[in-house]
């Protein structure tokens, strides 16, 4: 056998055992990098829902209100709190002073007093969205309200039968103003973006993708390559046979786990040609990473901070673990991470949108997945030299 | 148990220590919920400075003032859930009764209507008052004799109520799971537990032992994480109905010290604990409203809390704080208990397979 030829068979022996080795432990794995991340997702989806949907519910406010003023405009406010603007809050007319003041004693409870001289506004609670928009419109109302007095007032006075037609300009004026609606509502444009729940699902996974690997530390701990390296191995055949062994690894996990997510729980079909693209490069760097962690570290725990460390720094800087795009244009060093350009790439996938402009994200996880290959293998020869 | 180092820290000072920081952190009573909103200011007047003014005064509203494309970026980034453009010259059209309108585009998910309408309110009164000031009738209308109706606001003290920090004790108590599992999976791995099996004493007796013990630590726990929760929040979390709470919390110790042995169960050694102890805390705790507000779940979620021990003990203690009878958290009670019977004895089920494992 040529030696070109028994480097191969070597080669594919080491990722054949690495394989076999895996499977035995496949439920755990399944476990550990599929599942837990699936639902740490869903979790942050849940939590930041409203962040990254923009919601504002009204909640229901009940408000009671007794009125003792003449005057129909406060009839009117009344009759406000039934339109579409209002409708959060439920109305609630009391006929007695005593009963408005035996129902409001209560902790929590908002209620209003019309009275000809003045609109007392009670909030036996925490303020809130809902009573704050409610005292608003009540303020400003009150300002309507006096203005309108004023003007009415001035015309009795000045004119017995007075014609709005032919009286003040002014008056004219704020009447056309008060029929006339200044504000239009504009229908908004279309926006193309992942729910909280899917922005989380594909934001996490790529994150605690980093952790799908062979034992080929725990080996490296045990002295088992030494024994491997007697049998003719090289180092790099074995480095590479287990970069390798990493990547069909998480390319089958990442795989399995994106053709669930995209086509079973978001049910959303994507290009598979695209996707296989996409896992390529995500397996490249989750295989790259590992090969570095057991090029550099001697032992299983070691190995274990520093993937943690890198995590903590995908989770935040990175933005895995909250809406990081919702507080602002992203930093440098977010744009330089390379799960949220995984991400990025991923949700123009799920978003079926053009990759224009986009082949510097490729890059960005190309190039640093690249240096932490050969850096591995770097110190890997230097550190197991016979 | 006491000479357990390790325990007494895990009961008593990491929930201590965390329950004073959210405590203090949230014992402002008065934040509430805000709006973000982008203003393009195409006018550039002084009744359109004026409106933002009035705008930024409101603290239901987050403004900002943008150009016309950085705010179609933030729109479309789902930052900016509003956009209210000025026209040029909007101020002076409508003074002249020239047909003019400001434009509003906003996502479905905030209420569109009742913020256009607050602003529709506050553009006529802004206009009216300039009419008004700049007119030759100003004078006569300040002299007018009208007295004019005042917007009272009735002054009312309103406390932090704790919410947030009452949720952290009963998720904390809730970890409480760990600690009989892991003295009870001790106890295995040494062989005590069978050796005890042994003796003529029954499984419940074995194990209820052990829980007594525990629930008075777990107890003592209760009583520090309220007492100094309620200091660093500067206001009582336990109010109304003192027995109530307290009985509620008895049972909820014993529903957590149940799911204790339930969780020694599955278990073969200390290291699987904790993911069993998550796999139970965690989903009901979002689904009780306890972790995260109702108002950020799914209606689904909120319409399933019931079946989240957590839910009954908040509800309860809700209710007690609302100082109402003792008779209104039975059901709670009975529900805590219920759950605590039908957990222990799934714990305790089949003993022998247990023990010598």
């Amino acid at each position: 056998m040529s030696v070109r030829n028994k480097k191969i068979d070597s080669f594919f022996t080491i990722v054949k055992k690495d394989l076999k080795v895996f499977s035995s432990d496949l439920l755990v794995f399944f476990l550990l990098t599929l599942v837990f991340p699936l639902c740490l997702g869903f979790f942050y989806g849940l939590m930041y829902q409203n962040i990254l949907d923009q919601e504002v519910n009204m909640s229901p406010l009940t408000i009671y209100h007794y009125s003792a003023a003449s005057d129909p405009a406060f009839q009117a406010i009344s009759h406000t709190f039934d339109t579409e603007a209002f409708s959060f809050v439920q109305a609630i007319e009391v006929e007695s002073h005593e009963e408005f003041q035996q129902l409001t004693a209560k902790e929590g409870v908002v209620g209003i007093i019309f009275n000809d001289s003045t609109i007392t506004w009670v909030n036996k609670g925490n303020q809130s969205l809902e009573k704050r928009t409610v005292q608003n419109y009540l303020q400003n109302t009150v300002r309507e309200i006096n203005l309108t007095n004023q003007k009415q007032n001035l015309a009795n006075e000045r004119f017995e039968n007075f014609n709005p037609s032919q009286g003040s300009s002014v008056y004219q004026d704020i009447m056309r103003i008060q029929q006339t609606s200044f504000i239009q509502k504009t229908p908004a444009p279309v926006i193309h973006s992942l729910s909280s729940m899917a922005f989380f699902i594909l934001s996490t996974f790529v994150a605690f993708s980093l952790f799908i690997t062979t034992n080929s530390l725990q080996e490296r701990e045990k002295r088992l390559f030494l024994r491997t390296f007697a049998t003719g191995v090289s180092r790099i055949t074995l480095y590479m046979a287990n970069a390798f062994s990493n990547f069909m690894i998480s390319f089958l996990l990442c795989l399995v786990y994106f053709l669930v997510v995209f086509f079973i729980l978001l049910n959303n079909p994507v290009s598979l040609v695209q996707l296989l693209l996409m896992v390529s490069l995500h397996a490249f760097f989750i295989s790259s990473f590992r090969a570095m962690i057991t090029g550099c570290c001697r032992t299983d725990k070691g190995g274990t901070t520093l993937s943690i460390f890198f995590l903590m720094f995908m989770l935040f800087a990175g933005g895995a673990s909250f809406p990081i795009e919702s507080f602002g244009e992203v930093s440098v060093l977010t744009n330089l991470a390379p799960n949220y350009n995984l991400f990025k790439l991923y949700e123009n996938l799920a978003l079926n949108q053009a990759y224009t402009g986009l082949q510097w994200r490729i890059a960005v996880v190309m190039i640093p997945s690249m240096i932490m290959l050969l850096t591995g293998l770097a110190v890997f020869l230097k550190r197991e030299e016979i | 148990m006491i000479k357990d180092y390790k325990l007494l820290i895990g009961v008593f000072s990491a929930p201590v220590l965390v329950v004073l920081v959210i405590a203090t952190l949230t014992n402002q009573s008065d934040s509430i919920q805000t709006i973000k909103m982008g203003i393009v200011n195409h006018d550039g007047g002084e009744l359109s400075h004026q409106m933002i003014e009035l705008l930024q005064q409101d603290p239901t509203l987050s403004i900002n003032v943008y150009d016309r494309e950085q705010a179609h970026s933030e729109y479309m980034k789902k930052r900016l859930p509003i956009i209210l453009t000025i026209p040029e010259g909007f101020f002076e059209g409508a003074l002249a009764g020239e047909a003019i309108v400001m434009n509003v585009i906003h996502v479905e998910s905030v209420p569109g209507d009742t913020l256009i309408r607050q602003m529709e309110q506050m553009v006529k009164n802004l206009l009216q008052e300039y009419l008004v000031e700049r007119s030759t009738e100003k004078a006569d209308l300040i002299h007018t004799e009208v007295k004019p109706i005042r917007f009272v606001e009735m002054p009312f003290v309103n406390q932090p109520n704790g919410f947030m920090t009452i949720s952290f004790i009963i998720t904390f108590m809730m970890f409480s799971i760990i600690f009989l599992s892991q003295e009870l999976i001790d106890l295995r791995n040494k062989h005590l537990l069978f050796r005890m099996f042994a003796s003529p004493n029954k499984p419940s007796q074995l194990t209820g032992s052990l829980m007594a013990t525990l629930f008075v630590f777990f107890a003592l726990q209760a009583v520090i994480l309220f007492w100094l929760g309620s200091i660093a929040l500067k206001a009582p979390l336990l109010t109304g109905n003192l027995t109530g709470s307290v009985l509620l919390l008895a049972c909820f110790i014993l529903l957590n010290l149940s799911l204790g042995v339930l969780v020694m169960r599955f278990c073969k050694n200390n290291s699987m604990i904790g993911i069993w102890a998550n796999i139970i805390i965690l989903p009901t705790g979002i689904i009780s409203g306890i972790l995260v507000p109702k108002e950020f779940l799914p209606d689904f979620l909120n319409q399933i809390a019931f079946l989240a021990p957590q839910y009954w003990v908040m509800d309860g203690l809700q209710k007690m704080n609302a100082s109402q009878p003792v008779g209104n958290i039975l059901l709670n009670m009975g529900i805590l208990l219920l759950l605590a019977s039908c957990v222990f004895s799934a714990g305790i089920f089949r003993f022998d397979k247990i023990v010598n494992r």
